[in-house]
């Protein structure tokens, strides 16, 4: 679908004060509309969980410590819209601060790297579908050779793809265009032929994702490149 | 011992420090605060988008990596919170696309696009949408059109409808859904036969 209201203009537009003429315009589409309802869910931490939320929200903090997106020591968890993680979360936090604690932290990494790859080199033919943590972080690009007039992305096989779907985002992260069917993998972009959405020197965001009989199994993290 | 940013301070100034001293100890704490403030929230809307627990782990480490790459292409005059939001949803649309750009069968086996180009949105042409969307805004008030467009567009289940918008009753959104559609359907009938 087209025209879909990006990030950056939702965040702007919601900022506005209501009596804003570009905001009550904004409030006319039933997009805007539909888009701040869900906004005002999201803020409400507590209305969104599921049963497993709180031991969920602990497993997604480690796969970022292991990801290296955040440190692994404790930190407060501030809340912008004035809720707290509550007393559990505390506690964890003052857990995890312990060298004993993340002592242990690290061992579990390593064991489930050691598991992760013995899986992998193990792995044949069954039916067991790429999800988890460890399916994002494997499935990723290996590089991209920028050269005049065509790009070139390579990545991962990913075990069980039977084709890859390059997707574009655009700087909102919103998709702008897509090539499909791929069956290798890598791709070439080429000036002249570029996939409908694309501007020539537009600087976008790419990521490939694995499909099994057109189900989506994977996908790589988001790399930014420079279109041809 | 890494200094703890203050639980007061803005996700703005949060995000200003990190780009400030990326790789740095203290932006590399400003980057962990405002992601230990936004994970749950981030993780519990997955959740509620594809209802599996595994996968919304996925979907919500992912988010959060693609928020720290775009980071510093973020406009500090909006509003922090409905930009994540964005990325986070569309992201978790994109993870079931197929499902969430299914029109609405499941209230009478009808949809908004059925008298136009068919139940698959991705086929639907740029000017039926369009023409679609001048429809709604003439014929269905706020909420009707934001529960359509959840329930047809982002692929959201009646019963999150029903708790997103806060229907009252019993039959929830699906009674709003049903009207939203009765009316949208005349007024097409009527602009289809004038």
């Amino acid at each position: 679908m087209e025209e879909r209201l990006h990030a950056v203009d939702f965040a702007r537009l919601i900022a506005l004060p209501e009596e804003d003429p570009e905001r009550r315009r904004a409030e006319a589409s039933p997009e805007f509309q539909a888009m701040r309802h869900m906004l005002e869910e999201f803020e409400q931490p507590a209305a969104s969980g599921g049963g497993d939320f709180d031991d969920a929200r602990d497993e997604l903090e480690r796969r970022l410590v292991a990801a290296g997106v955040v440190d692994a020591p404790a930190r407060p968890a501030p809340d912008a819209v004035g809720h707290t993680g509550g007393s559990r979360r505390t506690g964890l936090l003052v857990m995890l601060s312990r060298p004993a604690t993340r002592a242990g932290l690290a061992f579990a990494a390593v064991v489930v790297v050691i598991a992760f790859a013995t899986w992998t080199l193990n792995f044949r033919d069954g039916d067991h579908l790429m999800r988890g943590s460890m399916g994002a972080t494997e499935f990723r690009m290996t590089g991209v050779r920028e050269a005049p007039g065509e790009v070139v992305l390579h990545w991962t096989p990913a075990p069980q793809a039977d084709q890859y779907r390059v997707v574009f985002l655009g700087a909102d992260l919103i998709e702008t265009s897509r090539v499909e069917g791929v069956k290798d993998t890598e791709a070439v972009i080429r000036a002249g032929q570029l996939p409908a959405g694309l501007t020539s020197g537009a600087v976008v965001s790419v990521e490939v994702e694995a499909l099994r009989g057109g189900d989506l199994i994977s996908t790589t993290p988001a790399r930014s490149i420079r279109l041809p | 011992m890494r200094s703890r940013p203050d639980e007061a301070t803005p996700d703005e100034a949060l995000i200003a420090e990190y780009l400030g001293d990326r790789g740095g100890a203290r932006g590399r704490a400003a980057l962990s605060g405002l992601i230990e403030r936004w994970s749950g929230r981030v993780y519990g809307w997955a959740f509620r988008v594809v209802r599996e627990r595994e996968s919304a782990l996925d979907l919500a480490q992912e988010s959060l990596m693609q928020m720290v790459e775009a980071l510093p292409r973020y406009e500090p005059r909006g509003k922090f919170s409905a930009w994540l939001f964005v990325i986070v949803h569309r992201r978790c649309l994109s993870a079931v696309r197929r499902r969430s750009l299914d029109l609405d069968r499941e209230i009478d086996g009808d949809s908004l696009g059925a008298r136009g180009a068919g139940p698959d949105a991705e086929h639907e042409s740029a000017a039926a949408m369009r023409r679609i969307f001048a429809v709604m805004e003439q014929v269905l008030d706020p909420r009707e059109r934001a529960a359509l467009w959840l329930r047809a567009y982002e692929g959201m289940s009646v019963e999150d409808i029903t708790q997103v918008l806060r229907v009252d009753g019993a039959s929830g959104a699906r009674g709003l859904l049903q009207t939203a559609r009765r009316k949208l359907r005349a007024a097409l009938d009527h602009e289809g036969g004038s």
